[in-house]
């Protein structure tokens, strides 16, 4: 498989009164021809920010370091005019809050119809006109009377599938969605995930999703990336990730999400809190949080490794730990499991496994 | 969040049936003046005709406002006066309102090199001294109603584009203008398709203030003796001359005060109501 987009070592930095934060820090990640591909990461892991970076979208105070390619041209060293060409028309971006993300003032079909005339210049009115009405059935709204509608008219659903409309308009090549169904309630969500995936699917076009929900990322993706504290701890093909997870990140996270179809005995969770990109910058981003954390990890950065095909690791232990990890997994999965039958209080594992938990202490830093 | 589109706002709610009474009051006497100022001169006397009869006397059957000081009907004067009252500070705002759309929102919203030149000019220009620069220019270059607006257009301007600048920057970084940025709009059209229509209501409003402002100022040069020409009848001369004859017909210089004062404060009123209308406040 080709790669569409490759990132190679992206920083950002930003220059604020505090002086210079790393906000990311030596991202690598590749999105195939067609492929959908998920970051997955908590709040102020670099999620939009790579999203923002990609598009060039990053106002000035925000610096750019490494590569972006997208097709082998660098979108680092492109200029603003070059990539407001091809915004919109070989990649795009989907935003996250419906509520804000169409112009107030102009109805959704005038909004759609914007992004589509500038592909075809010399067009009629009439031949925009079709092309929006095709644009909007194409995400669902079919009733003709809808594109005259402003948004403040609209549903949030409804303004998510116009957005979406927009930003596919010229039939880009690449769509990133960064949280595009977070703002909306959970049917909606599933909704709007379920077009997007299958319009991907129908235009044979390249998807990466951000989203901080797991569960979102493993119905949608091919392969998952986990983000964390501004750079990539772990990416997997979904399926792989979601059985065995070889960062204790990603263990983490996926144990931190409880299964919806029994009672949970325990709600695990992972101690401590996210560090600044800086405070772990020569370090595991992860080892002060880390339950198998030894001196290595702490003494220089793990490099985020190949293991087996199109997957990496930033864990230098997986070898060691990874039968440690299985056992943890399954000490939830079955309090879980035991949890359907008995009172979870009295469960031995309670105690085992808040042990295990919290006994991993912060190496001095 | 799931609101049900509503397809027909209720029309009576949109255009606002509790409209204020000082609103109302303020629509009544600006649309009054703008008509008078079209159609006035029409049915009123003639404002130069002199009657060295009956200078300066009292309010009438036959002059409503009483005459001046060389005997001319003071409503005429009013009346006629309304035009050129009205016109020239809607020259003025209207350019500000034009030059900072364009100015302001490219400065706002390119930042950078272009903000920096932009704004230090706006700079300079705060730090002169407006209306006395105005009577200087004005005096030196020989008086003139229309050097008089000119003047005041310019000196007005750099208020309007570092106001129009602001409300560009805070639209900026609003998410709809990065979305249609992601979508490729290029930078002319989302600063005069996106972002204009949505400062409409503030310029609207920096129009009233505007107007406001420049009635008063020109009304000012015309009391000075610039601006308008002696013995054309002008709110701001009529004041001037009318200020002497206060024991024998106050309502010579009391009509054109209240008109110039009540003109300007109706203006700003519904400036300001169109402001909180249409940003929803």
């Amino acid at each position: 498989m080709t790669d569409i987009l490759d990132i190679r070592q992206l920083s950002i930095l930003h220059a604020g009164p505090q002086g210079q934060r790393t906000l990311l820090s030596d991202v690598e990640l590749t999105v195939g021809e067609a492929e959908t591909v998920g970051i997955v990461g908590e709040s102020g892991s670099g999620k939009s920010l790579t999203a923002k970076a990609v598009m060039q979208l990053l106002p000035q105070q925000f610096s750019v370091r490494g590569e972006i390619r997208y097709r082998g041209e660098n979108f680092v060293a492109a200029g603003e005019r070059r990539m407001t060409a091809l915004r919109g028309s070989e990649i795009s971006l989907l935003m996250q809050d419906p509520f804000t993300m169409l112009d107030p003032l102009l109805s959704c079909g005038a909004q759609v119809a914007e992004g589509l005339k500038l592909g075809m210049p010399g067009a009629t009115r009439r031949e925009v006109q079709d092309g929006t009405l095709r644009r909007l059935a194409e995400v669902g709204i079919r009733d003709p009377d809808v594109a005259l509608r402003y948004p403040f008219q609209m549903s949030g659903g409804m303004r998510q599938r116009a957005a979406m409309a927009a930003a596919l308009a010229r039939n880009p090549q690449l769509l990133i969605a960064d949280e595009p169904s977070t703002a909306l309630d959970v049917t909606t969500q599933a909704e709007i995930l379920a077009l997007l995936k299958s319009l991907q699917e129908a235009r044979g076009m390249a998807l990466l999703l951000i989203t901080h929900d797991l569960r979102v990322a493993f119905s949608v993706c091919a392969r998952v990336n986990v983000f964390y504290a501004g750079r990539v701890l772990e990416s997997a093909p979904a399926a792989a990730l979601r059985s065995r997870p070889l960062h204790p990140y990603a263990l983490g996270l996926l144990m931190s999400e409880p299964a919806i179809d029994r009672r949970a005995a325990l709600l695990a969770a992972i101690p401590g809190t996210v560090p600044t990109p800086d405070a772990v910058a020569e370090s595991c981003a992860f080892a002060p949080r880390c339950h198998w954390c030894q001196a290595a990890c702490t003494s220089a950065r793990p490099p985020l490794a190949g293991v087996g095909a199109r997957r990496q690791t930033a864990c230098l232990r997986i070898a060691d730990i990874a039968d440690d990890m299985a056992t943890h997994r399954t000490l939830v999965d079955q309090a879980e499991e035991i949890a359907t039958c008995s009172s979870p209080t009295t469960l031995p594992w309670c105690d085992r496994w808040s042990n295990v938990s919290t006994s991993c202490t912060a190496p001095k830093s | 969040m799931s609101a049900a589109p509503s397809t027909s706002p209720d029309p009576a709610q949109r255009f606002g049936s509790r409209l204020p009474v000082l609103v109302w009051l303020a629509f009544g006497f600006v649309g009054g003046i703008l008509v008078l100022a079209m159609i006035g001169p029409v049915f009123a006397q003639s404002p130069t005709d002199q009657d060295l009869f009956s200078i300066a006397v009292p309010p009438s059957g036959g002059h409503w406002l009483g005459t001046d000081e060389l005997g001319r009907d003071v409503l005429a004067r009013l009346v006629t006066g309304a035009r050129t009252a009205v016109m020239g500070p809607v020259i003025v705002a209207a350019f500000g309102l034009v030059v900072s759309a364009g100015v302001g929102i490219f400065s706002g919203y390119s930042g950078g090199l272009a903000d920096g030149i932009i704004m230090r000019i706006v700079d300079f220009v705060v730090a002169l001294p407006g209306l006395l620069l105005a009577i200087v220019l004005v005096s030196v270059l020989g008086s003139g109603y229309w050097l008089a607006i000119a003047v005041l257009s310019f000196l007005n301007v750099q208020g309007d584009i570092r106001i129009v600048r602001g409300a560009a920057l805070k639209e900026r970084r609003l998410t709809y203008v990065e979305a249609a940025r992601a979508v490729g709009v290029p930078p002319a059209r989302i600063m005069f398709r996106h972002i204009l229509p949505n400062l409409l209501a503030l310029l609207a409003a920096t129009f009233a203030v505007d107007f406001g402002g420049a009635l008063v100022a020109l009304a000012g040069l015309a009391f000075l003796g610039l601006g308008a020409e002696i013995g054309s009848p002008e709110w701001g001369s009529m004041l001037s001359e009318g200020q002497a004859l206060l024991l024998g017909n106050p309502a010579a210089a009391l009509a054109p005060a209240l008109a110039i004062i009540l003109l300007a404060i109706s203006v700003n009123l519904i400036g300001d109501w169109v402001y909180d209308r249409y940003t929803g406040r």
